[in-house]
C-alpha cells in the first residue's frame, strides 16, 4: 500500500515537472518571436526606430495583435509606438500590476500586455516615470519641436483634459517641419505627416513630445 | 510530504492561476475589438468590382493631397475596392507622394492607407471622402461608417499591399517621364 502510493507520489511530482516545463516552453516559444533587440539595454538606436516605423505603418507586424478599433478607448497608435522603441532598444519592464504606470511589457501569448504598452495616457506616465526620456512641451513654443530628433515620440491631448489621446514616431525632419507616422483608429494609417498639418486639424489640442535618452 | 499534501498545493496553485487568467482577461477585454458600431447599406450592398468607381477614387484621393505633404508634385493613389452600395463607396486607398531622388530613384514621402467611406453622385463621381480621414484617433468615432460584411474584409494582405504599393510606384515614374 505504502509502495503504491510513494509511486502515485512520484509520478505526480514527474507530471507536474512535465507541464511546468512544457508551459514555460510554450511561453518562451511564442514570445521569443517578438522582435526583442539584443543590444544593450541603455541604448537606443533611432534608425532602427524609424526603420521599423516605415516598415509597418500600413503593412502590421504579424507578431503583434493588432488594437484598431477599440471603441472608445483608442486604437494601434501606442501599440505601434511600443513595438518600435522595442525594435530600437527599450527593454520591457516586467510587472505583476500589469495596471501599473511603473511597468511596460508585451506577451505574444499568452495574450496579455500592460496598458502602458497600448493606452496613450499610460504611456505617457511610464515615460515620464522611466528615466527613458526627457518631456518637450510643444504647445507652449511651437519651435520646440525642432528639439525633438529621429525616433523621438509625439503625443496628443486632444481635448486638453490632462488624458493623451494619440501617440507617434518622429520619422523625418527638415529644415520646414518633423515629419511623423502613426497607426490611427479606423482612420488613415500615416507616413511621414507634417507635423504642422496635424496641428492644423486640432489647434486647440496639447502636443508633448518625449526626447529619448540615448544612453 | 504525503499524497494529500500535494493534492492540496496543487489546488491552491490551479484555484491561484484561474484567479489570474479570469483577471487578466477581464481587464484586457478593454483593449480588444469591441463596440463597434455598423453602418446599415445605402439600399444594396455590392462586393463587386466597378473599375469606373475604383478609378473616380484615385482622382479624388489624389485631388485631397495637403500643401504640406512631401513628394506632393507626384502624388498618386490606389485602391481596392471593397464593395458600394447606393450611396458610398468603400475601398481600402492607399496613396503616397514620392520625391525623385538625384541618382533617379524614387524616395517614397508622405504616405496614408486605410478603409474608407466615399460617397458617391452621378456616373460614380466622388463627392467626399466621409471622416475620419484626420479624425483624433483616441476619441470616439462621430458614427459608424460601414456595414459589418465590409468591416469584415479586414486589412489587405502583405502581396495586396505590395501590389498597391507597386502601381502607385509605376504611376510615379510615368508621370516622372511625362
Amino acid at each position: 500500500m505504502f509502495a503504491k502510493n510513494k509511486k502515485k507520489i512520484l509520478w505526480l511530482r514527474v507530471s507536474l515537472m512535465f507541464v511546468a516545463v512544457a508551459i514555460a516552453a510554450a511561453v518562451l516559444a511564442a514570445n521569443a518571436a517578438a522582435p526583442i533587440p539584443a543590444e544593450a539595454a541603455n541604448s537606443i538606436d533611432r534608425q532602427a526606430i524609424v526603420d521599423y516605423a516605415y516598415r509597418y505603418w500600413h503593412n502590421y507586424n504579424p507578431d503583434y495583435r493588432d488594437f484598431n478599433n477599440t471603441g472608445s478607448r483608442g486604437g494601434d497608435c501606442t501599440n505601434f509606438v511600443s513595438q518600435a522603441l522595442r525594435a530600437g532598444g527599450w527593454r520591457d519592464v516586467w510587472g505583476l500590476d500589469y495596471k501599473s504606470t511603473s511597468v511596460w511589457w508585451y506577451w505574444k501569448w499568452p495574450p496579455f500586455q500592460s496598458w502602458t504598452w497600448v493606452n496613450a495616457n499610460k504611456f505617457f506616465w511610464f515615460a515620464s516615470g522611466s528615466g527613458r526620456a526627457d518631456i518637450v512641451n510643444i504647445s507652449a513654443d511651437l519651435n520646440r519641436r525642432f528639439t525633438l530628433q529621429l525616433g523621438d515620440i509625439v503625443q496628443i491631448d486632444y481635448e486638453r483634459d490632462g488624458e493623451m489621446d494619440h501617440s507617434m514616431i518622429v520619422t523625418k525632419k527638415d529644415g520646414y517641419d518633423i515629419y511623423l507616422t502613426y497607426h490611427t483608429t479606423l482612420g488613415r494609417d500615416r507616413q511621414d505627416h507634417k507635423f504642422l498639418d496635424i496641428y492644423g486639424g486640432s489647434p486647440g489640442a496639447a502636443y508633448y513630445g518625449w526626447h529619448l535618452h540615448d544612453s | 510530504m504525503n499524497y494529500k499534501k500535494i493534492l492540496f498545493i496543487l489546488i491552491i496553485i490551479f484555484l491561484v492561476l484561474l484567479g489570474g487568467v479570469f483577471i487578466l482577461r477581464r481587464d484586457s477585454s478593454l483593449y480588444n475589438p469591441s463596440n463597434l458600431g455598423f453602418a446599415e447599406p445605402v439600399g444594396t450592398l455590392r462586393i463587386a468590382q466597378n473599375d469606373e468607381l475604383q478609378a473616380n477614387i484615385n482622382t479624388f484621393m489624389e485631388s485631397q493631397i495637403s500643401e504640406g505633404a512631401l513628394g506632393k508634385d507626384n502624388y498618386h493613389c490606389a485602391n481596392i475596392l471593397y464593395g458600394y452600395d447606393d450611396g458610398y463607396a468603400y475601398a481600402w486607398v492607399y496613396c503616397s507622394g514620392f520625391i525623385l531622388k538625384e541618382n533617379g530613384e524614387f524616395e517614397q514621402g508622405s504616405a496614408s492607407s486605410g478603409l474608407s467611406r466615399l460617397e458617391y453622385g452621378e456616373d460614380f463621381q466622388i463627392i467626399k471622402l466621409e471622416p475620419p480621414y484626420d479624425h483624433p484617433p483616441g476619441l470616439p468615432l462621430p458614427q459608424p461608417l460601414f456595414p459589418k460584411k465590409i468591416y469584415d474584409m479586414g486589412r489587405p494582405s502583405s502581396a495586396e499591399f505590395d501590389a498597391l504599393h507597386q502601381e502607385i510606384y509605376n504611376k510615379a515614374r510615368s508621370a516622372s517621364l511625362e
